[in-house]
């Protein structure tokens, strides 16, 4: 599929800059825009009101991942130029996957971050502007949040705390970007759902650099890059429990898709895991497993609405995307969202 | 004496049609840098090459006269520097 084909016009007044926080807003006073693939129909609603949209015994399942502060700025060398990095993940090897945005590295080139706190080598590229460091500190997450900051959006008003990049249930750390769809949630809500007899479970994926822009001319060409994931023995035994009892698996944001639909066989069931996805959904994708989404509104030539477009289709979720431009929705990690039913 | 500056911890770089805009986090304020000396000047200030260095790199590119290039390259750099864009650093 050419990825011309979900362009779109986004106005720049509509890319969410702040946290609705700070606002004096609720998390879950967002905006829910939810559309139906059976009725092909479009509902604006706000996003308290999920809570219709879920049945007792249907299992809401969201990613428990907590971001670190994965932008780092330092020096190549002995205070050679100054660097930034974006830390991504680590790898099997121990090495750690970064984004840099610096054509002039080469392998062997050191660098430090924190007047020294953590130092480490440039040993691998990838691919441009994807490295792998070896850093000569084992507790690199912990230094990170100490020295580093989130990474943060072109659009966003100033730098904020990296509290406002957290899901208030979030607690493995490792993911270097918000899973943005699980911010609307805030605990008195969760609590709603579960008393409505919802159940409410947790998978891990620790997002990476899943997030880069698609710059190639079909959604196919891109390449995406594994992510780590995780899911319980618990977790997968409820959802299929769920699921032959006839309920719906809900799942909050494109991470928990990913996770789920990497794990499930063809008949959808799910066996614990732990390991990496390497799977990239884009229109065309048969899902196994997922009932309802909830994401958030995406820009064009993301891999994000690629996988939302293989979801709700491509005419609904454009159609959809045209309405919520006119009503004004916010786009992006501190703005509205979307659920597809 | 040799100068060197450095872009703010602060400040965001990302690229724009024609060029790059500059997103200072401190006062939320945006500035656009045109494809060309511009960028080539602000993509510089990493701390490796002084101003001076500069100012050959670019008279050398672009084979113009010196004295017109440290003229408004210095004073692009002072702009960058009174709008806390840059800071200088010890080297």
């Amino acid at each position: 599929m050419k990825v011309s084909e979900l362009d779109f016009f986004l106005p720049s007044e509509l890319l969410a800059r702040e946290p609705r926080e700070t606002r004096g807003e609720s998390r879950s006073d967002s905006k829910l825009m939810v559309m139906n693939r059976k009725t092909q129909t479009i509902e604006h609603k706000k996003f308290n009101d999920v809570i219709d949209y879920l049945e007792k015994g249907d299992v809401l399942v969201l990613n428990n991942s907590k971001v670190i502060n994965a932008n780092l700025i330092g020096w190549l060398g002995y205070k050679e130029r100054k660097i930034k990095i974006d830390l991504a993940g680590i790898l099997d090897n121990g090495n750690w996957q970064i984004y840099i945005d610096d054509n002039e590295i080469n392998p062997g080139d050191t660098c430090e971050f924190g007047d020294g706190m953590l130092t480490g080598t440039f040993e691998k590229m990838e691919e441009n502007h994807v490295w792998q460091i070896k850093f000569n500190q084992d507790n690199v997450i912990e230094l990170a949040n100490k020295i580093g900051r989130p990474i943060m959006s072109p659009y966003v008003k100033k730098q904020y705390d990296l509290s406002y990049y957290q899901n208030v249930y979030a607690s493995k750390e490792g993911s270097a970007e918000l899973p943005s769809a699980g911010r609307h949630f805030t605990k008195e809500l969760l609590e709603k759902i579960k008393k409505k007899g919802v159940r409410v479970v947790y998978v891990t994926l620790h997002t990476g650099l899943s997030s880069m822009m698609v710059t190639e001319d079909t959604f196919e060409e891109h390449h995406m890059h594994k992510e780590y994931i995780e899911i319980t023995s618990a977790v997968a035994n409820t959802i299929n429990e769920a699921r032959k009892n006839g309920h719906s698996i809900v799942c909050v944001g494109t991470t928990v898709v990913r996770t789920l639909e990497t794990v499930a066989d063809e008949q959808g069931n799910l066996k614990p895991f732990t390991g990496y996805s390497t799977l990239y959904i884009y229109p065309g994708y048969h899902f196994k497993i997922v009932d309802k989404f909830i994401t958030n509104f995406h820009g064009p030539n993301t891999s994000r609405i690629a996988m939302a477009a293989a979801f709700t289709g491509k005419d609904l979720l454009l159609k959809g995307y045209a309405e919520a431009i006119q009503r004004k929705y916010l786009f992006y990690e501190f703005g509205d969202t979307t659920l597809t039913i | 004496m040799e100068r060197f500056f450095v872009q703010k911890d602060d400040v965001m770089t990302f690229p724009i049609e024609n060029g790059e805009a500059l997103h200072n986090l401190i006062n939320d304020e945006y500035f656009s840098l045109e494809e060309g000396l511009s960028t080539m000047i602000w993509d510089s200030l990493d701390g490796s090459i002084s101003v001076e260095g500069i100012i050959d790199m670019i008279s050398d590119q672009y084979q113009m006269d010196k004295s017109i290039v440290e003229k408004d390259t210095k004073d692009f750099i002072n702009n960058l520097f009174e709008n806390g864009l840059i800071e200088q650093i010890d080297k």
